[in-house]
């Protein structure tokens, strides 16, 4: 059952990527990437992933669809020049040979589900299995995050912070005295 | 600051919605440990509830939410209390971020318990702080004239 | 015909994942907006974490939360916690392009890149 429906949003994600490409509008691609991010996050909830599906949902829906609108305060959103057509025929073909890298490589993987496949045999069971004797935490993401890598949690928290900043070099704003 | 898109509708709900969206945070951060959710949710969330009042209500709304300094300086306290957790642990005698060194709870998976909490709160405090310093950033001039 | 229906129906995500990848390429490579360029680089980052959720799942699993009785195989929880950190450099990545982008339509008032006289064939 779960099968199905991730099939079916398998569908729905890819005809919202290639309504995003097609778009000309630029406010109807802002609302078209607050779609893909909704079923995006649905599908990696059926796939057995919910903590990156919250991240994902509460990302998509709220903090990238305003700063993409706050761009979109001054341009006008229709006023997309289109390449010319040999750039647009030119450039399919570095896409095309990933995609063909890509296929080449998904043709190796085990099929979708695989229990024997090597990312689930490897080193997770050890943590399912000492994760709440360790560290009393029912969630084993949140225990692997924070505890058992827990310095690239915080190499990440510094990179938020880094890129807070950088927007402020950026956008050097005027001191404004009423704030 | 932002112009406020002002309507009724928008007034009448923004303090639930703001109520809802910062208990909502505090849950999800002290229930990572039991449910799934966890820092970074909680601090976008926490964003969010600071982000609305300024869509809604533009620059009146600033003094009861964040000034663009104290989003900067949030975040870095964030940071600097997840790194402090570390050191600590490294000058108590362990390696760096190895909780079982901090000097509360009675069992080492309890203590580990608790330094999972207590840098997830330095985590959420660092995502939110950087957003809403983010969302300043871009759209501080928005109403302004010659904001640019 | 049912042989290609089958692989289909095996390997459906990893399909999305390369068909999101080649658009994301397409996008990026394309376009002479800046916006939509940076969509593209969204896209691409999208596939590169439905990828990992993908590979760390099996069938008949459910969520990693240990709860004391439940018997139910848990699916991998390494990848996902990879993934939660990527979403949020990701996030952190786009404000800082977005602003780069207000900075450019501040200073040259678009966001597509110039074009030269002699039109882009000349390059």
């Amino acid at each position: 059952m779960i099968l199905y429906v991730i099939k079916v949003l398998v569908v729905l994600l890819a005809v919202t990527a290639l309504a995003v490409v097609r778009v000309r509008d630029l406010f109807a691609l802002v609302l078209l990437l607050s779609v893909f991010s909704g079923l995006f996050g649905t599908l990696l909830a059926l796939m057995g992933a919910p903590d990156v599906a919250f991240t994902e949902g509460v990302v998509g829906s709220s903090v990238s669809t305003i700063f993409f609108m706050a761009l979109l305060w001054r341009i006008d959103p229709l006023a997309l020049t289109r390449a010319s057509v040999p750039r647009r025929l030119v450039s399919w073909i570095p896409a095309v040979a990933i995609g063909a890298l890509l296929l080449y490589g998904v043709d190796a993987l085990p099929v979708f589900g695989e229990p024997t496949a090597p990312p689930t045999t490897y080193l997770s069971p050890e943590y399912i299995d000492r994760a709440y004797g360790d560290t009393r935490t029912p969630n084993v993401v949140t225990a692997i995050l924070a505890d058992y890598r827990s310095f690239d949690t915080l190499i990440e928290a510094t990179v938020v912070l880094t890129a807070a900043l950088a927007c402020l070099l950026v956008l050097q704003r005027k001191h404004d005295p009423t704030v | 600051m932002i112009q406020p898109f002002d309507s009724l509708m928008l007034r009448t709900l923004l303090g639930p919605s703001v109520a809802a969206l910062q208990l909502f945070a505090l849950y999800v951060l002290m229930h990572g440990h039991y449910s799934p959710g966890g820092g970074f949710p909680a601090g976008i969330l926490l964003a969010a509830s600071m982000i609305l009042p300024l869509l809604v209500k533009g620059r009146g709304a600033a003094w009861r939410t964040l000034s663009p300094r104290g989003a900067v300086t949030l975040t870095a306290a964030g940071v600097l209390l997840y790194a402090l957790v570390g050191v600590a642990s490294l000058l108590l005698g362990g390696t760096m971020l190895d909780y079982s060194w901090l000097p509360f709870g009675d069992d080492m998976a309890n203590r580990r318990s608790l330094g999972i909490l207590l840098i997830e709160v330095g985590v959420t405090i660092g995502v939110a702080g950087a957003m809403v310093s983010i969302f300043y950033s871009l759209a501080g001039d928005i109403g302004q004239e010659g904001g640019d | 015909m049912a042989a290609l229906l089958d692989y289909l129906v095996n390997r459906g995500p990893y399909l999305l994942f390369v068909v999101l990848a080649v658009l994301g390429v397409y996008l990026m490579t394309s376009h002479r907006n800046y916006l939509k360029a940076m969509v593209g680089l969204y896209l691409f980052q999208a596939s590169v974490i439905l990828f990992f959720v993908a590979i760390a799942f099996r069938v008949d699993s459910s969520i990693p939360i240990l709860v004391p009785g439940r018997t139910i195989t848990l699916s991998n929880p390494l990848p996902h916690a990879l993934m939660l950190t990527a979403i949020v450099v990701g996030v952190a990545t786009l404000g800082v392009a977005v602003a780069i982008l207000r900075r450019i339509q501040a200073e040259t008032g678009s966001i597509e890149e110039p074009r030269h006289e002699a039109g882009e064939s000349g390059r």
